[in-house]
């Protein structure tokens, strides 16, 4: 999961230049409750993908509602979002 | 009306104003369906039975297994091999002589399910199979019946508590004969204590329902395959009792979450909520 890495005290939401000079959005995101940062644009289905390596049976909230998986990569993420990315239980 | 002998059995939660005296005399007139009589079911029965409520059909074609009793605390040695029907039936009325017990001793399906809740106030979904769920609550919204739904598995449990589609649209909806039979509890949303014109549920913010929720995802995670420990599961039932009991009690003005689903853990001592909206292409509820 490339796009997507912990936050760290030098690394802030905003433009900065990468190596091949090439602006870059960073934003960060609410992962699980843990603050992370991330390259813009990026969709809810990537951060899944990259997240939990199975996602059959995952749920994902969105901003704590939950959002259909055919939402998922159509919703791209914003600086300040929250993700929630759960498995399904159905026992009883 | 209740009797002095009602006020002594009951005189706990009739302290509580979310119960009192109205909504005991509502308890008494409800009719919960229970459908999955194991680590859900049984449980959930017991509270709702120990709380006063009136009628409730037991639905399980299961017998008990000696691997039940880690987590289904209805049961125990003595029972096993009895259809769950049975030996839950026999277990309630030790709670309470006077309940109503329907016992339908078979499992449901599509085929049975809308006869099966014909007459329920509300549905208890304590099945374990997505399967199962998805025709239960297909049946609960054609049949506009308010639908708990608990599940639990390893340490995870969740819940969500569904409206029946008149109240996720308009409360002037339910009208007066709507749902109504010929029996002697109370299967009327609209025919309670508590005028409907008080509905304080917010119908700006429709929710889905389980469809909306599992449609396009494969879920795994039961307890035959996953395995959990008896206490996760039961923490699931008392979640998805006291919702239901509170919905019984005070029916449209139950100060309850309608359409929020509730993810708890057991090793991490959380538990979050999340509001499920509908889904634009779900085949049961749009």
């Amino acid at each position: 999961m490339n796009s997507i890495r912990h936050q760290s005290n030098n690394v802030h939401t905003g433009v900065v230049k990468n190596a091949a000079s090439a602006e870059t959005i960073i934003i960060t995101i609410v992962l699980n409750n843990q603050s992370q940062t991330c390259e813009s644009p990026i969709s809810v289905g990537e951060i899944v993908h990259g997240y939990a390596s199975n996602v059959e049976g995952t749920a994902v909230a969105y901003n704590r509602a939950i959002l259909s998986k055919s939402q998922w990569s159509l919703t791209h993420l914003n600086d300040g979002d929250s993700v929630d990315i759960f498995t399904l239980v159905a026992g009883g | 009306m209740l009797t002095k002998q009602d006020i002594r059995r009951y005189s706990r939660q009739l302290l509580l104003e979310e119960i009192d005296e109205e909504g005991q005399t509502n308890l008494h007139r409800a009719h919960a369906v229970v459908i999955g009589l194991g680590g859900l079911g049984t449980l959930a029965s017991r509270f709702l039975v120990g709380a006063g409520l009136g009628n409730i059909t037991l639905i399980d074609g299961d017998v008990v297994d000696v691997s039940n009793l880690q987590r289904q605390v209805s049961y125990n040695e003595t029972h096993l091999g009895d259809l769950k029907t049975k030996a839950l039936s026999r277990e309630l009325h030790k709670v309470d002589p006077n309940i109503n017990i329907k016992a339908k001793s078979v499992f449901a399906d599509k085929r049975n399910l809308q006869q099966l809740i014909d007459n329920a106030t509300c549905v208890l979904d304590c099945t374990d199979s997505v399967t199962i769920r998805k025709d239960i609550n297909a049946a609960c919204v054609a049949a506009k019946k308010p639908l708990f739904i608990a599940a639990a598995s390893g340490f995870s449990w969740q819940a969500i508590n569904l409206p029946c589609h008149s109240f996720l649209t308009s409360a002037h909806q339910l009208t007066p004969g709507s749902g109504c039979t010929s029996e002697t509890h109370d299967t009327n949303l609209a025919n309670y204590t508590s005028p409907i014109n008080k509905v304080s549920r917010n119908v700006d913010n429709p929710c889905g329902c389980y469809n909306c929720l599992v449609a396009q995802l494969n879920l795994t995670q039961d307890c035959q395959s996953q395995g959990v420990l008896g206490p996760v599961v039961g923490i699931a039932a008392c979640h998805q009792a006291t919702q239901a009991l509170l919905f019984l009690a005070k029916r449209h003005l139950a100060k309850i979450q309608w359409g929020r689903y509730i993810v708890g853990n057991a090793v991490n001592a959380t538990i979050q909520s999340f509001h499920l909206p509908p889904s634009p292409d779900c085949k049961v509820c749009q």
